[in-house]
């Protein structure tokens, strides 16, 4: 029974050990107890782990690889190899192992999770958003899947709804820096950049390093600069269009012929003419002084 | 009869080993045959494995209690509480808070208790609340009231003997003027630590006692464990270095004794640096990590650090991280880790000093142009400095031997390793400006941030 | 449950082999509006060798050529047959603009071919290729290529001066 314990404790100590980022500690613990346990597929899991967290992919890959020849049906590792896939861009094998698990296990929401982050990287929207919402329905208080499902939405155009999850998100999940920036992407893509701001900055607090969260905060940021603040709405209309800035530059110049078709007055349609190149001469320079401003005071 | 039916559950637990019911009606009758820590061993099996963790728990409490796992007992009453109030668990809280002397908890149940039984209008003698002041410390912590077998010998624990050689007992040699540079980090310390113990009276005339702590942080290979070893020369204290390894790896579920033992000795053997490396290993964020155990470890520590129980007075802490962000921010409360000093790469006098003392021995060192190496190397730490100069010798060293002449070392070897080296610094400085830049809330990386702007990496 | 959810959706168009360093759709985008249909349909040509979509890369070259052709032909026919004034200065920008709307239409069509190859190139985190050099060869190369089609359509339609 003490051994039982002593392997459960073991066990649960590198847990720990990864959970807190102690990788040398977590490395040194499950060598030992391989040399004690050279069976286990489940060290060779931890080890797996342990090589994610430290992007060595093709020693997490061998590891994943020896656990599940211990034990083929060792549904962790084959979750780790599908994750391993997804993360070396090896699509269509991820998909095939996701599926083949979720077909063993179709109420575990993790799963439809993981799933739907290969269709959203993909480009597969509508179908991240469909396995988004099953992994909701079978567990409607799971913070990441909101937090994903906001994402998702924003990008579909769909942003009431967008804004909706990612605020549940953050409400399942207050100190969860996924959940800010997905709240802070569905801000910004609804027009919004001062509260995206805001929940990006959020999200950074809470991990520094995500290079992810600093260049959609640094984005967020230059948005409400007052210089670009502008730019940010007019591109924000523009974005709604189809053909985006283009279309506006065709309806101008529709405009610059027919307004003195229909007898509008010279000095009209002058003004039409200078608005427009006003914009567009207001973007370009706007530019590159917000990024001067930010270079004299960069974003706190 | 027991012992058969005992043995009987020990086999059955060993063949379906995913039984909660078993695990627990196993640690049952070990707690009627008195072998308390086999039962609390069987009972946490048991809480892992079955879904109502409750009632496993409020069994473990007074074991947990009466086998010294005081901080763990805590928590876990404490999460109880939280989930439902139940008086038993408050009498449970009480005793540890009268374990721990903890005379706030103790009031704070108390007065509950209290209204409690004012509501219920109950005053039996079994709900009432033990006294405290009549309480001797041998009653507090076996209290009669449980009615629990005495200790159990521990099977794995490890006697103090073999615990003291664990640590670093050094006689220091080392003092501040073999440390290279870092001149504020001196300054600080000597304020902080060193001072109040060389002029105990002044510092007791302004009511500030001697101890405390202090963090040091920075890039790794930049002399922080050094600067703590010489604080220890310098004041002529006794140093004990303390690792991870020497707490969590070696004796699992035996840590939080350890670090009471360290503490112990430490007082004893007072004046003592105690110097905690690695410290966002021991002190990780509570927050981090899902599990009770760090969580356990973390308050043990903690409480060991706020002298609950013992005057922490001539006892120093030193603690160096490479990643302070990690630490518990609970460390950096006045009283524990108060100072939080910032170790950076070396400056220039002290990059010169170093690459003087490294090329000291070499053949042809009055050809090496020290300063044009200094501006050269404007990040490297003391560890790359080493690195150069030995990488650099090296170019010599292979014409020697194949010549049997001794060549002498040149400056275009030295320019030429610079080319190839970059400071092992730069992958510290990246992910620490993000901290900075992005978690300086309270300010604790200004210090941090100033070097950054000094060094243009902003 | 939705029967599709849990069927396969990947083909070996959502993996990312073979793109290597993509341009941004976006920018060419910009650099056919003031360069030309010829210039952006190059670099879209070359763009799909780089997301990894090397067939397209032809057809992309000859349908470029082949529009630009007919838009050269329809302006000289437009002038020839006098419906256009190229003294006029406000009917030759009208057909400048024209032509740019044309080529800017043609433009969005091809890339909305990219777009998904690009998302996921971003999304593999690959890095975008600088267009710097290539656009500057495009622009010269549509120069002559332009050149040289609108002088032989000016000579068919037209006549020789």
């Amino acid at each position: 029974m003490e051994e039982n314990c002593d392997l459960d404790q073991n066990f649960q100590k590198i847990e720990d050990c990864l959970s807190i980022g102690q990788y040398d500690v977590a490395k040194k613990l499950i060598h030992e107890m391989l040399s004690l346990l050279p069976d286990s597929p489940k060290l060779y899991c931890y080890l797996t782990r342990l090589f994610l967290a430290k992007n060595n992919l093709v020693e997490a890959k061998e590891a994943c690889e020896t656990a599940l020849r211990l034990d083929p049906e060792y549904v962790d590792a084959k979750l780790y190899l599908g994750n391993i896939y997804m993360y070396d861009h090896q699509h269509c094998k991820a998909e095939e192992i996701y599926l083949a698990i979720l077909h063993l296990y179709p109420e575990e929401p993790y799963l439809y999770l993981m799933y739907s982050h290969l269709m959203y990287k993909t480009g597969h929207l509508e179908k991240a958003q469909k396995l988004l919402e099953r992994c909701l329905q079978i567990n409607p208080e799971y913070d990441d899947a909101h937090a994903a499902l906001a994402s998702v939405l924003a990008e579909r155009k769909n942003f009431f709804s967008s804004l909706q999850h990612g605020k549940k998100g953050v409400e399942l999940s207050p100190t969860g820096d996924i959940s800010h920036y997905s709240l802070g992407i569905s801000f910004y893509s609804m027009g919004r950049p001062f509260k995206a701001r805001h929940h990006l900055r959020e999200a950074l607090r809470l991990d520094p390093n995500d290079s992810g969260t600093e260049k959609a905060f640094l984005q967020a940021d230059f948005a409400t600069r007052w210089l670009s603040l502008p730019v940010y709405y007019f591109s924000w209309i523009c974005d709604k269009i189809p053909g985006e800035q283009f279309t506006l530059w065709a309806i101008f110049v529709a405009a610059f012929y027919v307004l003195p078709m229909l007898g509008v007055h010279e000095k009209v349609v002058i003004i039409t003419a200078l608005a427009y190149l006003g914009i567009a001469l207001y973007s370009w320079v706007s530019y590159p002084l917000t990024k001067l401003w930010i270079k004299l005071r960069p974003p706190k | 009869m027991k012992e058969k039916i005992i043995q009987a559950l020990q086999s059955a637990t060993e063949k379906d080993a995913k039984n909660a019911y078993l695990w627990i009606h196993y640690g049952d009758l070990l707690l009627e045959s008195e072998k308390s820590l086999e039962a609390l061993n069987a009972y946490r099996i048991g809480s892992e494995l079955i879904d109502d963790k409750r009632m496993v728990y409020k069994k473990m409490l007074p074991l947990l209690r009466n086998q010294g796992h005081v901080a763990e007992a805590l928590i876990r009453a404490e999460v109880l509480l939280e989930e439902k109030d139940e008086p038993d668990i408050r009498h449970e809280l009480l005793k540890i808070h009268q374990l721990r002397d903890d005379e706030q908890g103790i009031k704070e149940q108390q007065k509950y208790l209290d209204q409690t039984l004012l509501k219920n209008g109950e005053n039996s003698k079994e709900n009432e609340a033990p006294e405290i002041e009549n309480c001797s410390d041998d009653q507090k912590t076996h209290d009669e009231t449980d009615k629990l077998p005495s200790l159990a010998p521990v099977t794995h624990e490890v006697s103090n003997d073999e615990l003291a050689e664990l640590f670093d007992w050094d006689d220091l040699h080392i003092n501040f003027d073999k440390v290279a540079g870092l001149d504020s980090v001196k300054k600080q310390i000597n304020l902080k630590i060193i001072a109040p113990l060389k002029n105990p009276k002044i510092y007791e005339a302004f009511h500030r006692p001697a101890g405390g702590g202090i963090l040091l942080y920075g890039p790794p290979g930049c002399g922080k464990t050094y600067i703590a070893r010489a604080t220890a020369g310098e004041c002529q204290a006794n140093f004990m270095a303390v690792n991870i390894h020497d707490i969590v790896d070696k004796y699992w579920g035996e840590s939080e004794k350890i670090i009471h033992f360290i503490f112990e000795k430490a007082r004893q053997k007072a004046p003592t640096i105690l110097f905690f490396d690695e410290f966002d290993a021991l002190g990780a964020s509570r927050g981090q990590s899902g599990s009770q155990f760090w969580k356990t470890l973390v308050n043990q520590l903690l409480q060991e650090m706020d002298g609950v129980k013992k005057q922490n007075d001539q006892v120093l802490l030193f603690a160096a991280t490479n990643m302070p962000w990690n630490v518990d921010t609970a460390f950096r409360r006045p009283g524990r880790f108060d100072r939080i000093i910032f170790v950076s790469t070396p400056d220039q006098k002290a990059r010169a000093q170093m690459l003087r003392y490294g090329i000291e021995k070499l053949p042809g060192k009055e050809n090496i142009p020290i300063e044009k190496l200094v501006k050269k190397t404007p990040l490297f730490t003391g560890a790359d400095l080493k690195s150069l100069c030995e990488r650099a010798s090296e170019n010599a060293l292979i014409k020697s031997l194949e010549s049997g002449e001794i060549h002498h070392v040149k400056a275009a070897d030295f320019y030429d390793e610079i080319k190839k080296m970059q400071s092992s610094a730069e992958e510290w400085i990246a992910s620490g400006r993000n901290y900075a830049r992005y978690a300086n809330e309270s300010g604790q990386y200004d210090d941090l941030c100033e070097f950054l702007k000094r060094y243009k990496k902003w | 449950m939705d029967n599709d959810l849990l069927s396969p959706t990947l083909t070996i168009e959502d993996e990312s082999i073979g793109i290597d360093e993509p341009w941004n759709p976006n920018i060419i985008l910009f650099i056919t509006f003031f360069f030309g249909l010829i210039t952006g349909g190059l670099l879209l040509a070359y763009n799909f060798g780089r997301l990894g979509m090397g067939k397209y890369l032809r057809l992309t070259i000859i349908i470029t050529i082949f529009l630009a052709t007919i838009i050269s032909v329809c302006t000289f026919l437009l002038i020839a047959e006098n419906i256009i004034d190229v003294k006029n200065s406000k009917e030759k920008t009208l057909l400048r603009v024209g032509q740019r709307g044309l080529s800017l239409f043609i433009a969005f069509c091809i890339i909305r071919k990219q777009r998904k190859r690009y998302r996921l190139a971003q999304m593999c985190d690959i890095e975008n290729g600088s267009l710097w050099s290539p656009a500057i060869a495009a622009i010269v190369a549509a120069i002559f290529i332009g050149g040289f089609i609108n002088g032989v359509v000016k000579i068919i339609v037209i006549g020789l001066p």
